[in-house]
């Protein structure tokens, strides 16, 4: 039987070529855009689940809550102590241990190799509790000695090549030497991240300050349970031990802990002091919500298809009947039908996933995380198929199914054809909705974009280079290299602006009520010069007086039009308070970009603590920059540092700058699936416009002969699908409107809330429909009469 | 074997109630090779369709073979559908997607014959009808009358005991028409009962019984009188 019904889908599927390579075509592309995102949550949350004691770990997590704030942020961090402490006192934890990510720089081996490395420091328990596979070293005394390191398998055999890496020496500069004492395979997925483990106590020698035990934005502490008591019971110790042990931490502000089951640290909340790059499970929603559009609009087009030709099939199912067959057998035959046709889809999924995947591989986000996925599984894929067949098939399989021999064998073919007339329209309306909120969305993100990557800073960007000082004092550094004469001028900072991330400081002034957090800049006197940000009133630091150290700060517009300082004019002289110490405004600056593309209206300010010039800004003649860099080179170890040179070319930075690549992330997985909306749609209206054509001829043969012209039987056959793209239109329209005015409305550095870009979308839609339809409609205008007459 | 009683068959369509078929009673005894004769919209089909299980009745009694088969289930309807009726159309409906062997075939598939005895009891019928050379065709590849002899061999393959003809011969000519109704004749031999639609008396000639419908009733005359 079986064999029988697909003998008859094949040669249905070879009869209708047009209709089958629709069908196959979208649900293939629907497929591979699936696929792709089932192999990257199938690798996420592969994350973790090699730890043979995973059920039993967790990570304890903190609600800090500093007191002049009613709400709090949970961080991935928890106190330093707190692993130590869970561990001798509280009897349902078997083992903690205490994490800081803080390990790394560049590591010097036999004055030769200098490479970074990034790492982990751990206690010897760590490889108690997670399994990595340690193929070198004996597991119980790696991490036990100050000066312990076990590095990835990959990063030693960058350091020693096929040397052989164990008893090897490494200096990290500026931290210590430390000898390997073991290799780690580099095959484990875990949301930690790490070239090396260095041993706990290397630090703990070294560290003098005072109350470390108490810090709280360090460390990470994992526990063991035992199995036998569960993570409710635990947690509702967790309140006793802040209450003993951390009261005084920042007058209370830890308002809670809880236990975060391992496995779910990779794809789970967004949480501060992440350990490395972690994707948020919220991103998983986005992917599956876009995944499911597209899977519904491939099947719709399948399922409208496949009814559309009811009448052909119809008597099939008429046939079958009569000679014996039941309801359920003709269920199954359609659903076979539906199978068959995604598992063909699925071998032009597996081709059109192959042209995905290293696109998606490279979009940032993804390459950043470093997982890379990869076309290995096959388990899942039978799911997919069965799952998307089922969907696809089983509307219509039930829709035929119920048809009576007796009336499809006589021919009459409107059986339900009222229903399944609005069904199909409102497929169309509902296709054509996402297809246009996708392309306005698109456009819209598009042209954000553009503009974030064509913004004007409010700053210069041009014939700037950013070099790291590192070790270097910047006097030193500035006094080297002003004597080049391609060097225009040096100045110091302790941030680079635009890049995404800030330093705030709390301010706040006498004439507001809250206090505001400032992005805050240290600068010297040629900082504002160099990158020409001009001073609208007062005057730039200057270090004839020696006061301006402690007790002078510059204002941007926007600090003093939020801290209430009316004018710029009025703010000179003001005292403000920030953090805790009072300074007096000398100058104020016009505004410019601090944090990010995204924002123009944030307050910053301008210090002048030289103790915090981490970065020297050199600003170079116009075209010299190519002769300037190797003299930056060769200077850099006479300047007695132990560091490798580290600088970047502003405009470069600027260019690369994360929230931009995110953003294009963004726009490239949008522009995809816009443009596998639109081309499903436009299959289907395609389908369904063959479809009516063709079941119409005579209705077309008998209006041509009675008088109508091509145009009249044009318009006849355009005008439904037209209205109904109306429909769309302005369901798409609207939702695109409430849609896009959300993000633009918040973000202030934005594009206006163009309409030309509505405009552009629906009569790019109405131009896509409308060519997609008149084409079937005028060749069927065009048709000879009386053979359509005679054929009947 | 067929024992109708009081037979109805109506559409309510707004207030009006619309006969097709009207106090139909009827008696058929296994052997019998009926003719349903009568002018167009009489209701023959429909009557024919009534006694097939493919439509149902609004009235009235209908046993078969001794059994009260009226309202009975699609289940119980496909089973007599498998078993006992085999059905013949005047458009062949045969399924243009399978080739003569296979449309053949099919009814033995329902039935969940094993696959050797239906190439046995394939074989057999192809060789019956003499039809063995067109077997791997296609039905759009035959002529009419090659058509309706698949048509007929598709219908007795499974052994019924009653076969539904609803204008077997009315697509075909004055040759192939004889060719069919002879296989009836032999069939009928056999012991299969046979219950045709047609308008031509030349066909109702090979029966041995002729019912006359005349606007959903059954009458003695002939029926077409009037209209001549």
């Amino acid at each position: 039987m079986l064999k029988n019904y697909l003998k008859i889908a094949f040669r249905n599927l070879f009869k209708n070529k047009v209709y089958s390579s629709i069908n196959i075509f979208g649900l293939a592309v629907s497929m591979s855009v699936c696929l792709l995102i089932i192999l990257f949550v199938f690798d996420q949350r592969s994350f973790d689940q090699f730890h043979e004691q995973k059920e039993d770990l967790y990570r304890v997590i903190m609600d800090y809550t500093p007191s002049s704030e009613s709400s709090g942020t949970w961080y991935a961090t928890s106190p330093a102590e707190l692993a130590s402490i869970l561990e001798q006192d509280y009897s349902g934890i078997q083992k903690a241990t205490h994490v800081r990510a803080s390990f790394g720089g560049e590591a010097k081996y036999s004055d030769e190799t200098i490479l970074r490395i990034d790492g982990l420091y751990t206690e010897p328990d760590f490889l108690e509790l997670f399994e990595f596979n340690l193929i070198e070293g004996n597991r119980e005394t790696a991490l036990l000695n100050p000066g312990s390191l076990i590095l990835k398998e990959s990063a030693a055999r960058k350091f020693f090549g096929s040397e052989e890496p164990l008893g090897k020496s490494l200096t990290v500069l500026g931290d210590r030497e430390y000898t390997v004492t073991g290799i780690i395979k580099d095959d484990a997925r875990s949301h930690f991240k790490f070239d090396a483990l260095a041993s706990f106590s290397s630090i703990q020698t070294e560290e003098s300050t005072p109350g470390w035990t108490q810090h709280i934005s360090y460390s990470y502490t994992y526990v063991l349970l035992n199995d036998r008591i569960g993570k409710a019971d635990v947690e509702s110790q967790l309140p006793a031990v802040i209450q003993n042990n951390f009261r005084e931490i920042d007058n209370s502000s830890i308002a809670g802990m809880k236990l975060q089951p391992l496995t779910q640290i990779n794809l789970g909340r967004v949480l501060s002091n992440e350990i490395g790059t972690v994707i948020p499970g919220v991103v998983i929603w986005f992917l599956v919500a876009f995944v499911l559009i597209i899977i519904l609009i491939a099947s719709f087009n399948y399922i409208t298809l496949t009814i559309s030709r009811s009448v052909k099939r119809g008597k099939e199912v008429g046939v079958r009947k009569v000679l014996g067959a039941e309801r359920a057998s003709i269920v199954k035959q359609f659903i076979t039908e539906s199978l068959l046709i995604t598992f063909i889809a699925l071998l032009g999924a597996f081709f059109i996933l192959k042209l995905l995947m290293p696109e998606f591989n490279s979009l940032y986000v993804i390459s950043q995380s470093s997982t890379q996925i990869e076309t290995s599984v096959e388990t899942n894929l039978s799911i997919l198929t069965v799952f998307l067949g089922f969907l696809a098939g089983i509307y219509p399989s039930l829709y035929l199914s119920k048809f009576k021999p007796a009336s499809v064998l006589k021919g009459i073919s409107d059986t339900g054809k009222s229903s399944s007339g609005l069904l199909r329209k409102m497929v169309i309306v509902f296709q054509f909705s996402f297809a246009i909120i996708f392309i306005i969305s698109a456009i819209f993100l598009y042209r954000q974009f553009e503009f974030m990557a064509n913004t004007n800073y409010g700053f210069d960007d041009e014939h700037i280079v950013n070099v790291a000082l590192q070790d270097v004092p910047y006097e030193r550094f500035r006094q080297v290299i002003s004597m080049n004469p391609s060097v225009k001028e040096v100045a110091a900072s302790s941030k680079i602006p635009a890049l995404g991330s800030v330093s705030g400081l709390w301010v706040s002034s006498d004439s507001i009520p809250e206090r505001i957090r400032a992005n805050s800049f240290q600068v010297d006197e040629h900082y504002l010069d160099v990158m020409n940000i001009p001073i609208v009133a007062g005057r730039n630091f200057n270090p004839q007086f020696g006061s301006d150290r402690f007790s002078s700060v510059i204002l941007n517009r926007n600090a003093v039009k939020d801290l209430n300082l009316e004018s710029p004019e009025e703010a000179l002289g003001a005292l403000v308070k920030v953090e805790e110490a009072s300074y007096r405004v000398i100058g104020v600056t016009e505004n410019f970009i601090s944090s990010s593309p995204l924002q123009n209206d944030d307050p910053a300010i301008f210090l002048n603590d030289p103790d915090y010039f981490y970065y020297a800004v050199v600003k170079t003649n116009p075209g010299s920059t190519g002769t300037f860099l190797p003299f930056l080179k060769e200077q850099w170890y006479d300047m007695g540092s132990q560091y490798s040179i580290q600088y970047q070319i502003f405009n470069d930075q600027l260019q690369a700058n994360p929230i931009v690549s995110v953003f294009s992330d963004f726009i490239k997985i949008l522009s995809v699936i816009t443009f596998f909306t639109i081309l499903i749609s436009c299959l289907g209206l395609l389908g369904m416009a063959m479809n009516s054509t063709e079941s119409r001829t005579k209705e077309i043969a008998l209006r041509k002969v009675l008088g109508a012209s091509v145009r009249d039987v044009t318009l006849l056959l355009t005008k439904d699908y037209l209205v109904l793209i109306f429909i769309a239109i302005a369901i798409g329209g609207l939702s695109a409107f409430f849609l896009n005015n959300l993000w633009i409305k918040n973000i202030s550095n934005s594009i206006d809330f163009d309409p030309a870009v509505f405009a552009i979308g629906f009569t790019g839609t109405i131009f896509l429909a409308l060519s997609t339809v008149s084409w079937q409609a005028i060749r069927a205008a065009l048709k000879n009469p009386v053979e359509s007459l005679r054929s009947e | 074997m067929i024992q109708l009683k009081n037979i109805d068959k109506y559409i309510d369509k707004r207030f009006q109630r619309t006969f097709i078929l009207k106090g139909i009673d009827l008696n058929i005894e296994e052997g019998e090779f009926v003719t349903i004769m009568g002018p167009s919209g009489a209701g023959k089909s429909t009557l024919l369709n009534i006694l097939g299980f493919l439509d149902d009745a609004s009235e009235g009694e209908y046993k078969f073979l001794g059994e009260p088969v009226h309202n009975i289930s699609e289940k119980k309807k496909s089973e007599y559908h498998k078993s006992h009726i085999g059905f013949v159309f005047q458009a062949y409906h045969l399924l243009d997607e399978l080739t003569v062997y296979e449309n053949i075939e099919m009814p033995l598939l329902y039935r969940k014959v094993s696959g050797k005895q239906r190439k046995a009891m394939v074989a057999d019928i192809l060789d019956r009808f003499n039809i063995v050379a067109k077997k791997d065709l296609f039905p759009p590849q035959l002529s009419g009358g090659q058509q309706q002899v698949v048509g007929v061999a598709r219908a007795i393959i499974g052994n019924p005991k009653l076969i539904l003809a609803d204008e077997p011969t009315g697509n075909l000519h004055s040759e192939q028409s004889e060719q069919i109704m002879e296989m009836f004749k032999k069939l009928n031999d056999e012991g299969v009962t046979i219950i045709q639609v047609t308008h031509s008396d030349k066909m109702a000639a090979y029966g041995n019984r002729i019912i006359n419908l005349k606007d959903g009733a059954l009458v003695k005359e002939d029926p077409y009188e009037e209209t001549e």
